[in-house]
């Protein structure tokens, strides 16, 4: 049974985006805000596929950038209360800034802090991982995933208690150095994490930048010798190697980027989902990262970017379309809970029927053309049904 | 000091717990030896597995606005019949499950990474559906012998009656699977495709119906280890199988994936070393901390996976892969 490839993508797409963007419940912006961070989820599953490596790791990257924004904007930066504005104890000096809004600079600082601790535990993960392929790696990626979920929830590890728990009057007892089960910023601001924005678009000033330096960023990479590099270590390791790529620095590389860009998902996701916990980070998270790479597919940048937003789309198509009123309470049941369902028919059917995703790689090449210069031939003879 | 006191009754609850990790690796691990894939959908097939058994018992199905809300059959078999016909059907959801979410990919010699990929999409699938049809309410566990004890003493260790059984059904089945793999012309078979599938077709061997009884004694293994562990915590919701997939998979890598006997050593070491962790508790003064190894539990099978991994990247009883030129 073959289907035109162009037709299904085109129809799927199509259908998924005119779903999305008509189905009530939703301000625009947040639609948008979350594409982005849908987006970014697919860009960090994809880096570990370009060279071959299946990582179900992301969900943990994803936890820290949260967790980092919710350390830093939580417990670190304080809000004076008497003026509104916002200061950053730096132990020598304290920063003040005199605006009643949480400071955007702080959230590049979120950013950055987020990328620096989850690119660490990604190289000591990718390192782990290197003697492995295939399904060990995967096994040992859902592992470290479900170990730092665990390790995030605890109320004490080692001396480190955390902050004191405002709700308890005896002032003993401790949330747990990451919040523990509540996470954050939990029982410590009743309204939530801060918001560095006034209005709900305002988010997408951070986050569609963001996302459009990322994507170039892997654009640039895939093009490039890395590229080349990741491309040829997934072909054939052992060949690869005989040309002299180095398989392990560039696994590990990947790896690397792969936690960064799920950081800087967890960071711009965390200030709109106001409270971060270690619910955030679950294996069914990790399918929904790696369906939207492979759903796009795998082959270049634009796919997971796309497959990305067409997973995280349709989730909330999903969820909004319940909200519509007159639905019968059978109808609203089923479409509130149906999302893993959908989520999970989309994977196999694309894997079957689809094995190459939504968006090709001669896609790309046409939108964003190879500079062929370099490799035409000297002489103006170029050979007979060439390039 | 509590916890040698303790430690006969964790040994025993380990051996249960550990029998039921045993049990459903092998259905990871038998998919794995023959195929070299890994069938995410198995946490799935143990849902399944302990919901047939519990609606063929005559259990009455979860309240809600769901299409078998409050449901029952008119019928209620005997535990055991149920168990035996509960783990068919499940052998055949596998069946079927092989028949469209592998077969397809393997006629075409794709990419594990996508028969990876699409065994997920199964299992999620698999999973949400029964919240769809059933609701996700906790469903009591069924009785396997009516009207017995709930547990005895024996020599200061408290026996659960469930937990004995779970275990004694689990060495029953591996015993039984021993014996199809090394006593019959099937399992000589299976053993063979699982050396080399290309030379075992050349000889006569049909692999493909080889393939399929494989994904049929699996369902089988998957849904008797689901029900066992249904009689002692209840069914928990449609979700029960995911926590039990990633144990079993960090069960078949450290045994040594594709390895049989591994897998039932691996299962059950996890399953001894978590209950025996979950006793741990002691006191840091010097940090005022009170450690407590029950909050670290679920966390146990995988740092043990990753210190095997470390040591012994091809698992306890595995051997070492020779990559071919």
């Amino acid at each position: 049974m073959r289907v035109p490839r162009s037709l299904l993508s085109g129809l799927l797409l199509l259908s998924l985006l005119v779903g999305f963007s008509v189905v009530p419940g939703l301000s625009p912006a947040v639609k948008v805000y979350m594409l982005t961070a849908g987006a970014l989820c697919g860009l960090s599953a994809y880096l570990p596929l370009m060279a071959g490596q299946l990582s179900l790791a992301s969900p943990a990257f994803y936890l820290i950038g949260g967790y980092a924004t919710g350390m830093v904007s939580v417990l670190w930066v304080k809000e004076d209360f008497e003026t509104g504005y916002w200061k950053v104890p730096l132990g020598f000096a304290k920063i003040t800034f005199t605006s009643e809004l949480y400071p955007w600079q702080m959230v590049v600082v979120e950013l950055i802090l987020g990328a620096i601790v989850a690119a660490a535990f990604g190289f000591v993960v990718g390192t782990i991982a290197l003697r492995l392929q295939g399904i060990y790696l995967a096994l040992v990626t859902i592992g470290a995933v479900e170990i730092l979920r665990i390790l995030v929830l605890q109320d004490q590890i080692g001396p480190f208690k955390g902050p004191l728990d405002p709700g308890d009057p005896e002032r003993i007892r401790h949330l747990g150095p990451f919040g523990g089960a509540t996470g954050l910023p939990g029982q410590l601001r009743t309204e939530g994490m801060p918001q560095p924005v006034d209005f709900e678009w305002q988010y997408l000033l951070i986050a569609i930048p963001l996302v459009i330096l990322c994507a170039y960023f892997v654009f640039r990479l895939e093009r490039g010798r890395t590229g080349r590099a990741l491309a040829a270590i997934r072909e054939d390791e052992l060949a690869a190697s005989a040309m002299g790529i180095r398989p392990k620095y560039y696994k590990v590389l990947a790896f690397v980027l792969s936690a960064v860009f799920a950081s800087f998902a967890g960071t711009i996701y965390a200030h709109a989902q106001n409270a971060w916990s270690y619910r955030q980070a679950t294996f069914a998270l990790a399918t929904a990262m790696l369906a939207g790479a492979v759903v796009g597919g795998t082959r270049t940048f634009l796919g997971p970017i796309v497959g990305g937003m067409v997973i995280t789309g349709l989730f909330e198509a999903l969820r909004s379309l319940a909200g519509v009123d007159g639905l019968p309470g059978g109808l609203r049941d089923v479409l509130l809970n149906i999302s893993p369902f959908v989520q999970g028919l989309i994977m196999t059917v694309v894997c079957v029927f689809l094995s190459k995703g939504l968006i090709s790689a001669r896609l790309v090449d046409r939108l964003f053309p190879r500079d062929t210069t370099l490799f035409r031939p000297a002489s103006d003879a170029a050979p007979e049904g060439g390039r | 000091m509590s916890f040698v006191r303790n430690l006969p009754q964790n040994f025993f609850d380990g051996l249960s717990i550990g029998s039921v990790y045993a049990l459903f690796a092998l259905g990871y691990t038998l998919i794995f030896s023959i195929l070299r894939i890994v069938n995410f959908a198995h946490g799935a097939i143990f849902t399944i597995g302990a919901y047939f058994t519990y609606v063929l018992t005559g259990g009455t199905l979860g309240g809600g606005n769901f299409p078998f809300s409050n449901t029952r059959v008119p019928f209620s078999l005997n535990f055991w019949i149920a168990l035996v016909l509960g783990a068919l059907l499940a052998g055949l959801v596998n069946v079927a499950i092989e028949r469209f979410a592998f077969r397809p990919l393997r006629n075409r010699n794709a990419d594990t990474l996508l028969s990876l990929v699409s065994s997920l999409g199964v299992s999620l699938m698999l999973s949400n559906l029964i919240q769809n049809l059933v609701g996700s309410d906790p469903l009591p566990a069924p009785e396997p012998i009516p009207g017995s004890k709930p547990s005895f003493d024996v020599a200061s260790v408290i026996i659960q009656t469930s937990r004995l059984l779970t275990f004694a059904v689990a060495v029953i089945v591996m015993a039984g699977l021993w014996y199809l793999l090394n006593r019959t012309r099937t399992g000589k078979a299976l053993k063979a495709v699982s050396e080399d599938a290309t030379t075992s077709s050349l000889l006569g061997i049909s692999t493909n119906r080889l393939i399929l009884f494989t994904f049929m004694l699996c369902g089988v293994l998957g849904a008797v280890a689901g029900t066992m562990v249904s009689t002692n915590f209840n069914i928990t919701g449609p979700y029960m199988g995911s926590e039990y997939a990633l144990i079993g998979l960090a069960v078949i890598v450290i045994g040594g994936l594709g390895d049989i006997p591994g897998a039932v050593l691996g299962g059950f070491l996890l399953g001894i070393l978590q209950t025996v962790v979950s006793s741990i508790s002691f006191r840091i003064g010097f940090w005022d901390w009170d450690f407590s190894g029950s909050s670290w539990k679920d966390a146990v099978p995988f740092i043990t996976l990753a210190i095997v991994l470390l040591v012994r990247p091809q698992g306890l009883l595995g051997r070492a892969q020779i990559q071919k030129v």
